[in-house]
């Protein structure tokens, strides 16, 4: 990372390559256009080059990269017409149907159980890290979680009878 | 049925190992033993699991972003902060090395003018005399050799016309090398006004005229007054003027010279003499105001009009820094003490001056006021 930050090429180029799927998936579930899940992508990667000095090296490269990923995904959000309709999912495995499940249950969380729950099973940060990336107390994470975990089990209790 | 001592909260925290080590221990063992924590893991393990069936795998050719600067906002580097505060601080210093000798010279200059003016009641101008008029050799004149920096055509008259703005900073020291100049050079000042504004530099307007044949002369040399801010030249051909008038001076005097012939050979009547006379009389009022005409535009090619502008330097002044309250606190008592060794003085010196008189009078006065108790008591006492 100490290289990265020095303006390395090829430090940026291990750092994509450890990053970009992780980081692809993070902005596929939120957006729904595959094509511009690429290039959000692609635009956090190059923000995260053009504000590399505004990494310190202390803290978590991974708090940092997420962090800038989920305010590219908001910035997304707010314009007029984003992209919303729903494309074929993409899935490696599983049920279609599931995905869908899942989807829907998860659109009908609040905002923030959301995005824990998202950052928390999808990106698997630890609970210090969702509330770096958030700004949000760690209690808060904590809690905010399993109400989530509670309500999901609620909404998506066929489909966990099935697994069952 | 055991006890339940742990939050709902904290089973989640449990499965994703966010307790505590110790507090991971208890709930562990609590959790065995509860089957209704249990079933809560269990329904929260199947959550996570139905969550993880939304899998999604980035394209293959996903490629990083083109990157046209890599050295765009470079790190933070000690080295280049001591290579940028070395760098300012050699212009800082670069800047007062040039700018305080002038300050400095400036403020000399000023306190020598406010010297000068209060020692000058009156503006004085050391103006060289205004050269005789003459028009001969005006064409050499302007065509001469010496006119190096002012374009000519050859066989032209032209007049010229300069304007130029000069900053100086010993105004008055300029004014009188102007004065060597001109007296010098044959040249001579025909207007010349000064303005004089407490705290301002001070600035003249004079109107030179020089000789054309050495016009590039002097304006070189009053170029070394000061510094030039400004300078214009304009020129007017004047020959197509001149000859036009020399050739109708030399008709009118051909003329005239006839109507002198028929004058002096007369034969008609002395009516048709009246109006010859006064033909010649017309006609000779003619040849004066074109010879008039002949010679002020003469005038104007051999000596060219030089406006200048003098400027005096701008001189800043240092405005004194605001006083303290302890230096007015100190120099209250200095005033006070001041006031008060005055106050004694005074008193010492009045005594010396009137201290003889007043024991004079005051004991003439006391000794009066006992005398005339002293009967006044006495007549009293006859009385009754």
């Amino acid at each position: 990372m100490q290289a990265f930050k020095r303006g390395e090429g090829p430090a940026f180029r291990e750092l994509f390559d450890r990053y970009k799927n992780p980081i692809y998936g993070f902005v596929r579930r939120r957006v729904n256009d595959p094509g511009r899940a690429e290039e959000i992508t692609q635009d956090i990667f190059l923000a995260l080059v053009q504000h590399r000095n505004g990494y310190e090296v202390r803290s978590s490269f991974r708090t940092y990269l997420y962090r800038i990923a989920l305010n590219r995904v908001a910035s997304e959000h707010r314009k007029p017409n984003p992209v919303t309709e729903a494309e074929p999912e993409p899935t490696a495995g599983g049920n279609p149907g599931i995905v869908q499940q899942v989807r829907q249950a998860l659109d009908k969380l609040e905002p923030e159980q959301k995005q824990v729950v998202m950052l928390r099973e999808y990106e698997g940060l630890s609970y210090q890290e969702i509330a770096k990336v958030m700004s949000i107390p760690i209690g808060t994470v904590r809690s905010k979680l399993f109400r989530a975990k509670l309500v999901l089990r609620e909404l998506l209790a066929p489909t966990l009878a099935e697994g069952a | 049925m055991s006890k339940h001592f742990v939050e709902p909260e904290e089973l989640q925290a449990y499965l994703d190992k966010e307790l505590a080590p110790a507090r991971q221990a208890e709930v562990d063992h609590h959790v065995r033993d509860c089957p209704e924590c249990s079933a809560m893991i269990a329904d929260l393990q199947k959550v996570s699991a139905t969550l993880q069936r939304w899998e999604v795998a980035a394209p293959a050719n996903l490629k990083p972003p083109v990157i046209r600067d890599e050295k765009v906002k470079p790190a933070f580097s000690w080295t280049r902060l001591a290579l940028t505060l070395s760098g300012a601080t050699a212009v800082v210093l670069l800047i007062a090395a040039i700018s305080i000798p002038n300050l400095l010279r400036s403020r000399i200059a000023s306190n020598q003018a406010s010297d000068t003016a209060r020692q000058r009641p009156m503006m004085t101008f050391q103006v060289a005399p205004a050269p005789a008029d003459s028009a001969n050799g005006v064409a050499e004149g302007v065509l001469g050799s010496e006119l190096k920096s002012i374009p000519t055509t050859a066989g032209r008259m032209i007049s010229y016309q300069v304007s130029i703005t000069l900053e100086v900073k010993e105004f008055d020291q300029a004014k009188n090398k102007l004065g060597e100049i001109m007296g010098a050079e044959g040249g001579y000042i025909t207007h010349a006004d000064f303005v004089e504004t407490p705290n301002q530099p001070r600035r003249g307007v004079l109107v030179l005229r020089v000789p054309a044949v050495k016009l590039a002369t002097i304006l070189n040399q009053v170029r070394e007054l000061g510094r030039v801010k400004e300078e214009h030249l304009n020129s007017e051909e004047v020959t197509e003027q001149v000859v036009d008038l020399e050739a109708r001076l030399k008709n009118a005097r051909a003329t005239e010279q006839r109507l002198v012939d028929v004058l002096n050979n007369r034969t008609g009547k002395v009516g048709d003499i009246l109006q010859v006379e006064q033909e010649i009389s017309r006609t000779r009022e003619e040849i004066e105001r074109m010879e008039a005409q002949r010679q002020n535009l003469m005038k104007r090619v051999e000596m060219a009009t030089v406006t200048l502008t003098l400027a005096e330097e701008f001189k800043a002044e240092l405005q004194p820094a605001p006083v303290g309250t302890l230096t007015q606190l100190w120099n209250a008592l200095v005033d006070g003490w001041d006031n008060f060794s005055g106050s004694i003085l005074g008193i010492v010196f009045f005594l010396a001056r009137y201290g003889l008189s007043l024991i004079l009078w005051g004991g003439l006065a006391w000794l009066t006021w006992r005398l005339s108790r002293g009967r006044l008591a006495r007549l009293a006492g006859r009385l009754e």
